[in-house]
């Protein structure tokens, strides 16, 4: 039930990254344009890593916090 | 609400929602009389418009953060203890984060469509006020050293603070003329250029933006109690 759960979130948050990119209908001419310079990929990549960045620091610290506030239930 | 900040899911929700704002809200064209998805083609405004899925939500962020911390405040004042202390300043401290990166992205956005940083409109000296009184905030709870009685003070002057603010940023705007849409008698965003399109990157942005804030003021103020508690039993 739990995998299930987690496999459902999983799979809204890739069809939800993924939707536009598997979207079929005519581009107009200004993505063809900044397709071919490239220069949109690259700042759409720079903020993603920013962000995954910021998210793997949260998750660091989350962890941690949660290892803290075990060992002090316990004491 | 403990519980609640300490699941996993809201989180993962949030980030991957930014993500898909990050990646379609700068990927999608202008409108160009081309068939397909676009956002609107505004005179002034023009590539500036995605700055909508980032100033805004960080705003609402912002105020939302400010609500929880008000909240939190009032009840301090019925029930005091410390963690209900400990939320109204995390949530602070984050909303004020999520302020001065709300008047960043604004700053460059007025660059670009208004023509300097900074102008002298009413919403954002009202912001900039705001922001003030909460800086003072923070610093009065530094100024005194009892616990019970700085809890106090704080709780009483953050209910003021929320309501000086919202009046600051939502209310005198709307009384005089300013820039910003819908404020001044100027029509507000929906009405004539937030489109179906914007709509649909603009929501997911805002719960994005929203469960980012919540989620760094969760580990924030899971921080500051252990430290509390830590200092405690040091002593």
């Amino acid at each position: 039930m739990k995998n299930m759960k987690i496999r459902n979130v999983f799979l809204t948050v890739l069809s939800l990254i993924f939707g536009q990119l598997l979207w079929a209908q005519e581009e107009s001419v200004y993505v063809e344009l900044l397709n071919q310079s490239n220069k949109m990929i690259a700042v759409i990549a720079v903020l993603l890593i920013i962000l995954l960045g910021i998210t793997a620091f949260l998750i660091f610290m989350e962890r941690k916090i949660r290892r803290l506030e075990d060992k002090m239930n316990k004491k | 609400m403990e519980r609640f900040l300490k699941r996993f899911w809201w989180k993962i929700i949030g980030i991957g929602l930014l993500m898909f704002v990050i990646v379609s809200g700068l990927w999608i064209p202008l409108y160009q009389g081309a068939e397909g998805l676009s956002f609107p083609n505004l005179p002034i405004l023009n590539e500036s418009i995605r700055n909508l899925l980032f100033h805004v939500p960080m705003w609402f962020s912002m105020v939302f953060l400010l609500l929880l911390s008000f909240i939190y405040s009032i009840s301090y004042l019925g029930t005091p203890d410390r963690m209900r202390d400990n939320y109204a300043v995390g949530f602070a401290q984050v909303g004020v984060l999520f302020g001065a990166l709300g008047i960043f992205t604004g700053m460059v956005w007025a660059k670009s469509t208004w023509g300097a940083f900074w102008t002298n409109d009413p919403k954002l000296n009202g912001a900039a006020i705001g922001m003030l009184i909460y800086f003072a905030y923070l610093i009065l709870r530094s100024s005194v050293e009892d616990e019970m009685k700085r809890g106090k003070l704080a709780a009483s002057y953050n209910i003021f603070a929320f309501i000086m603010y919202i009046a600051f940023i939502f209310v005198i705007p709307r009384l005089t003329d300013s820039l910003h849409p819908g404020n001044g008698g100027n029509p507000a965003f929906s009405s004539y250029d937030l489109d179906n399109t914007l709509r649909m990157f603009f929501y997911p942005a805002t719960l994005g933006w929203i469960a980012l804030s919540m989620w760094i003021s969760s580990i924030w103020i899971r921080y500051n109690f252990l430290t509390q508690e830590y200092e405690e039993y040091e002593d």
